[in-house]
């Protein structure tokens, strides 16, 4: 169950790591539930993870192969640490 | 001269952009349809009764707003058990997008904003020209302004 402290909790632990950029927690449908980035940009990451996490599930369920337990988008500049759970989804930008 | 296929594109852009949306609508404050698009052309709805309605619900909820002094209104959703609507202010217009219920929401509202900015810019620009009189009639005004300017003269 997701409270105001774990949200708190969980953003304060992960930010606290080198190289993190910014933590995202999004609901399912793609509605940001809490972050240490802009709005914008949180608007922005929570609405392109949850579409690639639908997408990367729906792969997953055609081949067989289980469950998604972690993705990872790994760009030039940034990287993406996603971590789809049953009502949310934690993003970790670094 | 604004091409109202321009309405047209941007909104099937829209609808193109989500597999979630069934129906793009825009219409202006008083409920009138200026365009529209949709996914499936024999999903039977009255589009001229929801884009009303949707709008007549956007205007009464920014009329909450004002009451309360709580700013502009961006959006309004209504969530039913199949599906959603979402409202979206895009200047002198109001945008109205039909989901399924599943839908992600974020996308939606993000590609809503973006469109709405876009609307908002063409709008302006279709209305500003509408409203822009014909050369004969800007004649006829002046000759009339005239002939009252000699009449106050007596």
């Amino acid at each position: 169950m997701i409270s105001q402290k774990w949200i708190k909790d969980t953003i304060e632990r992960l930010s606290s790591h080198k190289g993190v950029k910014g933590v995202v927690i999004t609901s399912a449908e793609g509605i940001p539930l809490s972050s240490t980035l802009s709005s914008d940009e949180t608007e922005k990451i929570a609405a392109f993870v949850t579409s690639i996490v639908d997408k990367a599930k729906k792969i997953i369920n055609e081949l067989g192969t289980g469950k998604l337990n972690f993705l990872t988008v790994d760009a030039s500049k940034k990287e993406l640490l996603i971590a789809p759970e049953k009502d949310y989804i934690l993003v970790v930008l670094r | 001269m604004i091409d109202v296929k321009l309405f047209e594109k941007i909104l099937s852009d829209l609808i193109k952009s989500e597999s979630g949306i069934r129906k793009v609508i825009l219409v202006d404050r008083t409920g009138l349809t200026i365009a529209h698009a949709s996914k499936f052309s024999y999903y039977p709805v009255d589009i001229d009764g929801i884009g009303a309605i949707a709008s007549a619900v956007f205007v009464a909820s920014e009329e909450q707003g004002k009451n309360l002094d709580i700013g502009e209104l961006m959006l309004v959703t209504s969530e039913f058990e199949q599906g959603k609507i979402f409202a979206a202010s895009c200047g002198k217009g109001v945008l109205c997008v039909i989901t399924d219920s599943d839908v992600n929401i974020g996308m939606v509202r993000l590609l809503m904003k973006r469109a709405a900015t876009e609307l908002e810019k063409v709008l302006d620009e279709f209305l500003s020209e509408q409203t822009t009189l014909p050369a004969t009639e800007e004649k006829t005004r002046e000759k009339l302004k005239s002939a009252l300017d000699k009449l106050e003269e007596f």
